[in-house]
């Protein structure tokens, strides 16, 4: 017998699908729950375009070119 | 084989330059967003570099090297800063008041599709800033650099549970954060 839908188990397993965190059978279990309901399919829309959302948006912070050649000096002096 | 307590010079450069350092730029945009100051992410990161090379025979060529340079510096991070430095926000998860309110909303909050197209980096780099410290990190690790669980536990020393509930709460607040953002800046509430 297929066990009953439970949208709040459906959305926490697939934040740890999007986190990277199941295995090939467990992604395939949650794709397969995304199918049977439209609002753990849009949520799951959602959060993945948050998450892309915020991995483009978030500035990244460099070292200078001039810090990396300290650092090499540094070690180089070791 | 090399036996790894004896080193030569050569060998240690060669592990140094082939896998440390080419994780220079994510372990200072992890250093920056620590402490907010270039000079102190610099002494941050070097700090880390030095450690490691100085540990370095105690790194395993081919495992991951940019887990173990996060977790040098997290350390040196906590060593230095936080105990002698402007004491960055601590996180107390049971003290946290919204706790049970941000679980009910967990699944509610959402960005509007004109906060995806129109919201610029600085804002959204700054709902990030604004996150207590524990939060901000957890993002970072995952959603940034994207670690592991697992890794995430070893880096920040805390559980895997704890790891989980804590990137809950971190990327609601965030959604939270750029929700208020929205509606001052006049986009449209989707629900």
């Amino acid at each position: 017998m297929k066990k009953s839908h439970d949208c709040k188990e459906v959305v926490e397993q697939f934040n740890m699908l999007l986190d990277g965190s199941l295995n090939p059978k467990q992604e395939q279990d949650v794709m397969c729950e995304l199918q049977r309901c439209m609002h753990c399919l849009q949520e799951y829309n959602l959060e993945e375009k948050y998450r892309n959302f915020v991995k483009e948006k978030v500035e990244k912070k460099c070292p200078t070119e001039s810090f990396i050649g300290k650092l090499k000096d540094c070690i180089k002096g070791l | 084989m090399v036996n790894k307590d004896n080193l030569s010079k050569q060998d240690k450069d060669k592990i140094f330059n082939g896998e440390l350092l080419p994780h220079a730029n994510a372990l200072y945009n992890f250093a920056y967003s620590l402490v907010f100051s270039e000079a102190k992410a610099e002494d941050l990161v070097q700090e880390a570099f030095l450690k490691a090379y100085r540990f370095i025979h105690s790194f395993e060529p081919g495992s991951n090297a940019k887990a173990w340079l996060f977790q040098i510096l997290k350390n040196a991070f906590i060593n230095d800063y936080r105990k002698n430095s402007r004491q960055p926000q601590k996180v107390d998860f049971e003290e946290f008041k919204d706790k049970n309110q941000l679980e009910k909303q967990a699944s509610s909050i959402d960005i509007t599709q004109d906060v995806y197209t129109h919201m610029l980096g600085d804002e959204v780099t700054n709902a990030l800033n604004r996150l207590p410290v524990d939060f901000r990190v957890a993002i970072i690790l995952s959603d940034l650099e994207g670690f592991t669980y697992e890794e995430i536990a070893k880096i920040s020393d805390i559980p895997i549970g704890t790891v989980r509930s804590r990137l809950f709460r971190a990327r609601n607040l965030m959604k939270e954060e750029l929700r208020e953002y929205a509606k001052e800046a006049g986009f449209k509430e989707m629900r």
